[in-house]
């Protein structure tokens, strides 16, 4: 399945749009749109989930690069992760660099 | 290490360790895990496992047999009947013999911090904790990795 990226600048915060599966294949494309961001100058960076069917850990890695690249006080923040996603989040310990939320209402 | 002799294929499939192939291998998994499995979690994690061994598989199985151009994947499903039924995503490649010594990997530090993070292992971490049991054999010149899933007793 496709990866479709959107990138939009928000007012507060960058707003990167998935739609489809992000896995070794399509992750490489998630990782140029994050690249192409000034991560060392975010404050938050949100990423809309809902739409994403599989998360792999070539996407995982991706998420792991962004943090990395983000001040230390920034928030990468997955907004309506599948429960199965989120499984995998949590099994890997990587909740403590992402927060996830339900709807971008509770951002 | 299971025996599974005498145990048919309910399907199976095979082409060359490509990328071309990587919606081949993806959806034939997906496809026999939703129809064994259901939309579940556990057909979620099953294919989250095949497709990091895929991954695996693709970039590092250059061919060892010399009458090959590159190497070859198969893919078998299998089901044990009662009582231990389980499911099972058979993997084999022909290419240069590759151990991931399920056995011996160290589970991920949760409490690292995300600067410290390595990069390499969390593929072969996802595997293992993603299925009930994987087993790794080198058998007739080929890798063969074994994906076991638990099914309810009928």
């Amino acid at each position: 399945m496709k990866l479709t990226i959107e990138s939009i600048a928000q007012d507060g915060y960058h707003l990167i749009c998935l739609e489809g599966d992000v896995d070794t294949m399509t992750a490489p494309d998630l990782l140029d749109a994050l690249t192409a961001l000034e991560l060392a100058a975010l404050s938050e960076l949100r990423i809309e989930m809902a739409q994403v069917g599989f998360l792999s850990s070539a996407g995982l890695r991706a998420l792991v690069f962004a943090k990395q690249k983000m001040p230390h006080a920034s928030r990468l923040v997955l907004v309506g992760t599948s429960t199965e996603i989120a499984d995998v989040i949590t099994k890997t310990g990587l909740t403590q660099a992402v927060t996830l939320v339900a709807s971008h209402d509770d951002a | 290490m299971a025996d599974l002799d005498g145990l048919q294929p309910l399907a199976s499939c095979d082409a060359p360790t490509s990328m071309d192939n990587w919606e081949l291998f993806n959806g034939f998994v997906e496809k026999h895990a939703t129809v064994l499995l259901g939309a579940s979690k556990a057909a979620y994690q099953l294919r989250l496992a095949c497709e990091e061994l895929f991954s695996n598989i693709i970039r590092h199985a250059t061919c060892s047999d010399s009458n090959s151009h590159c190497a070859h994947l198969w893919i078998r499903v299998l089901k044990i009947p009662d009582p231990s039924p389980a499911l099972i995503i058979e993997l084999e490649d022909n290419g240069r013999p590759f151990d991931p010594h399920f056995d011996q990997r160290r589970t991920i530090d949760r409490g690292q911090a995300i600067e410290d993070r390595p990069i390499g292992g969390l593929g072969l971490f996802l595997v293992q904790n993603s299925v009930d049991r994987v087993e790794y054999a080198w058998v007739n010149q080929h890798n063969r990795y074994r994906l076991f899933v638990d099914l309810p007793v009928t």
